[in-house]
């Protein structure tokens, strides 16, 4: 991850919005607390050798102040958490690699939506688990086929 | 495909969630950890999409010169590959030399390559160790994005030409023993039986119809059987005596000594006792392998040390023991102290009690005696100074062994062979 400038404004940005989750919630002390794990985060984000996974790491707390008020507004902080590593790791440089980020949001959604509307947790998390393997079986078949080609051809 | 640090702390991290909904039926836990896992799957699957694509577009135009050379010969390749680097991932092309064979110059590998039409050129030296039809192994392709790297190795038709025509070097005489290195014929009766027939006797009810000399046996108008000497394993020592790197060395000495090492070493480590190979330089000890069966440990042992740096050089330098034996012949003329061997022998008598073991003595000593082998066989170029191979010779006699030097062909001249001769050795070999 390259460039302190797109950290800088994301972790900014999710300092807002913690702020505004925790005045819609009525947790006052929340929005303080969630202010000093961005600027915690901010700052390991720059030190540490894995910025993006220290980042997402240390918003989470945020995530979950916001779930209190709206789940959408969960939803945006992760989505904004994740285009902030991306971007600062230059996959959203161009128009093609911004789309395809722009359409997991609906996937996402959808994921969010799960447990929003159900009461408790087992059962989207067993449906989400189950595609989870089937995916992550998929991927890995697909890149045995990609890293082993049919006689040895480029694939 | 391999996950980098901050995928598997995503991962990690991930997991972590769901586990903590689980247990505390936490509904935002829920939701944060299962956007973060199908946010890995998501990358996983655009970094594979963007990979094969990669892949498919590359290309490479190879040129080896020469293509038909001897064992250990020096092949310049140059490599004109292309590849199409999607936004987002780098790239690095390394062009894969033939098996048996090492790089020695330059590098095979690409710089990180970033995105759009690339069109690196490599170019590199590579020696072939191995010997025969020797085709490139192909292409390999490392892509990589801050989530996932990938190594895709192409192999097909266009990647692996041209193929090399490698022929051998050399290859040692192995007049001595009825197969492989170490096995002797000697007169004496053993279990094992050697090729040649040490006599013949009268045939003996029980013997082998096979063993029957038929042709004496009409001459004389009664059986004869033919004795075959025995044949004794002798665990053999093997010292590759590789030539110093400043001193100007024809390649094909150079090459014929290589090959020779590699063909003799790769013949023993297939017998049980494995390969005993000492590797050195002169007065200096490079590697020591006792015993050992691991091809590729014997190989990388020679190939590491393909032209050393002789940090310790001998001239003419005298064993302590061969020193003493000259001052005790010397001591007869004491008598005339003016004359030539006196005034040697006082020399030797000064300087005598003063002088130390070499290192490199001190090293053959432990060798020898650890290999537990009751041959040595040295592989020399046999340039330059020989106070090493006569240091070798000397302590290969101490330790009760018989000991045979072998020089290349180009280096074995009329004069060369008469000076190494008198080294010690059993016998001096030319490798033909």
């Amino acid at each position: 991850m390259t460039g302190k400038r797109p950290l800088a404004i994301a972790m900014a940005a999710a300092a807002g919005a913690a702020l505004a989750a925790s005045w819609w919630s009525g947790i006052p002390a929340g929005g303080a607390l969630v202010a000093a794990a961005c600027a915690s985060a901010f700052f390991l984000a720059l030190r540490a050798p894995s910025p993006g996974f220290f980042l997402v790491c240390l918003s989470q707390p945020l995530a979950f102040l916001a779930w209190q008020a709206a789940p959408l507004l969960s939803l945006l902080v992760e989505l904004l958490v994740l285009t902030a590593v991306l971007q600062a790791a230059g996959l959203l440089g161009e128009r093609g690699l911004r789309m395809k980020w722009a359409a997991f949001t609906v996937p996402a959604a959808v994921l969010v939506a799960g447990p929003a509307l159900s009461r408790h947790v087992l059962m989207p998390l067993g449906a989400a688990l189950l595609a989870a393997g089937v995916l992550g079986a998929g991927m890995l078949l697909y890149a045995y086929r990609v890293s082993n080609p049919a006689g040895g051809e480029a694939p | 495909m391999q996950p980098t640090r901050c995928t598997l702390g995503l991962l990690t991290l991930a997991l972590g969630l769901l586990a903590f909904a689980l247990v505390l039926d936490e509904r935002a836990a829920l939701a944060g950890g299962l956007v973060l896992l199908f946010f890995l799957i998501y990358r996983g699957y655009l970094f594979l999409h963007a990979s094969r694509q990669a892949a498919g577009s590359a290309g490479l135009e190879r040129q080896a010169a020469p293509v038909i050379l001897r064992q250990g010969a020096t092949v310049a390749v140059t490599a004109r590959a292309r590849i199409r680097v999607p936004p987002g991932l780098t790239a690095s092309l390394e062009d894969l030399p033939p098996a048996g064979s090492v790089v020695v110059q330059g590098n095979s590998w690409s710089s990180p390559l970033g995105p759009g039409m690339q069109i690196p050129e490599l170019r590199y030296g590579i020696s072939c160790l191995a010997t025969g039809s020797l085709a490139f192994q192909g292409m390999a392709v490392r892509l990589g994005d801050p989530f996932f790297s990938l190594c895709i190795p192409i192999r097909g038709a266009p990647f692996t030409e041209p193929a090399l025509q490698v022929d051998p070097a050399g290859r040692s005489p192995r007049a001595r023993g009825a197969g492989g290195f170490g096995e002797q014929e000697t007169g004496l009766l053993a279990p094992l039986k050697g090729f040649s027939v040490r006599s013949f006797r009268d045939y003996a009810t029980g013997d082998d119809p096979r063993a029957i000399d038929w042709k004496l046996s009409a001459k004389h108008g009664r059986l004869f059987v033919r004795e075959y000497a025995g044949l004794s394993g002798k665990h053999p020592l093997l010292v590759v005596d590789l030539p110093d790197s400043a001193v100007p060395c024809p390649p094909e000495t150079r090459d014929s000594l290589a090959g020779t090492a590699l063909d003799a070493a790769r013949a023993m480590a297939r017998e049980p006792g494995g390969c005993s190979l000492m590797v050195i330089s002169g007065p200096n000890l490079l590697a020591f392998l006792p015993e050992e069966r691991s091809v590729s440990r014997i190989e990388r042992a020679i190939r590491e040390y393909h032209t050393p740096v002789r940090a310790v050089q001998w001239f003419r330098s005298l064993d302590p023991g061969i020193a003493q034996v000259y001052r005790k012949r010397l001591e007869g003329h004491a008598a005339d102290r003016s004359s030539y061997p006196a005034v040697l022998g006082g020399l030797y008598q000064a300087f005598l009690p003063a002088v130390q073991p070499a290192r490199f003595e001190v090293q053959c000593a432990r060798a020898l005696g650890r290999s537990r082998s009751e041959t040595l066989t040295v592989l020399s170029a046999g340039l330059g100074d020989a106070s090493h191979l006569s240091s070798l010779a000397i302590q290969a006699r101490r330790a009760g062994m018989e000991s045979y030097l072998e020089i290349p062909a180009p280096a074995a001249g009329p004069s060369d062979l008469g000076r190494l001769a008198g080294l010690g050795f059993s016998s001096v070999g030319v490798i033909r």
